[in-house]
């Protein structure tokens, strides 16, 4: 019983460790991401207002 | 020098926005697949530690984060050099680009150093000398993001904060050697230095894909931010609005 509790417990902390390191990168993608579109969103508002 | 001609020519920002995103077809999709490969042979394919079992396999994304936190420091400082000697648009942007990713992945090297330390040490957090020079480097990229972010006039923030990482990349050395020159709970150096504990073969090669892995996903990340940036200082120019019409 106390071997499958450190199994489950060793498991988990593996899942957590690889979901830690890919969250860090999603959340960094994420903000790259809307960095992109806000700055798109301002080049194609000047390009608007530039257009005739 | 041959190659000369084509690093000056990166400096021209319409120059380094298309080359990065050149390089940007190439980084994603060997992000995803050294990525993939990586984790599946990490969590399904690698042998258990005979001294630490299945709690070992933490290491395949902990040491990989920590070289990359420590690699993007130094990158940035290299930035910070050169924004010193030649004050152009692109290095100050990478430099600036470079912040939040590094500590993202000090931010991963400290989370899974942690997960990794309770059932191996009994304790999330000892205030051991690898640990505790991690802990300041997270520190000091929190501290530039809000320098980076808080002045008016971008030039002189610029200065100011190439100035601010080459100072603070005296702590990288720290951390690479405390484990060497302290007597730390942390285990010494797994690759490179003489008398480091061995590592099997097929451990250094998922190691190496884990790595190679996280590499690229951060040099898209750095790039990909830092041509937006770029995009965004020089929108008075009519390169950015040409590039995406």
């Amino acid at each position: 019983m106390a071997a499958k509790g450190n199994r489950m417990s060793t498991s988990l902390t593996i899942a957590l460790s690889f979901a830690a390191t890919l969250a860090c990168i999603a959340i960094d993608c994420t903000l790259v991401l809307r960095k992109r579109r806000a700055v798109k969103r301002l080049l194609q508002d000047e390009l608007a207002q530039e257009t005739p | 020098m041959p190659g000369l001609p084509f690093i000056k020519r990166l400096s021209s920002p319409p120059v380094f926005f298309r080359t990065a995103g050149m390089l940007l077809r190439v980084l994603i999709p060997a992000a995803l697949s050294l990525g993939a490969l990586g984790i599946g042979a990490a969590l399904l394919l690698a042998p258990s530690d005979t001294q630490q079992g299945e709690v070992y396999r933490v290491l395949y994304v902990h040491v990989p984060a920590a070289w990359m936190s420590m690699f993007l420091y130094l990158l940035a400082s290299g930035y910070a050099v050169l924004h010193w000697v030649y004050r152009t648009p692109v290095s100050a942007v990478m430099l600036r680009a470079l912040l939040p990713t590094g500590a993202w992945m000090t931010f991963a090297a400290l989370v899974t150093g942690a997960l990794w330390g309770k059932p191996t040490w009994g304790a999330y957090w000892v205030w051991d000398a690898r640990l505790t020079s991690e802990l300041l480097l997270l520190f000091l990229y929190l501290g530039l993001m809000a320098v980076a972010s808080l002045v008016e006039d971008e030039n002189k923030t610029d200065r100011v904060l190439a100035l601010f990482t080459v100072v603070g990349c005296v702590n990288i050395p720290l951390i690479y050697f405390s484990v060497v020159f302290w007597n730390t709970l942390h285990q010494g150096p797994s690759l490179g230095a003489a008398g480091a504990p061995r590592m099997a073969g097929e451990m250094k090669l998922i190691l190496l894909a884990c790595t190679l892995a996280l590499w690229s996903a951060c040099a898209a990340l750095v790039l990909a931010r830092a041509r937006w940036m770029l995009a965004e200082r020089e929108y008075d120019a009519a390169w950015p609005r040409k590039e995406i019409a």
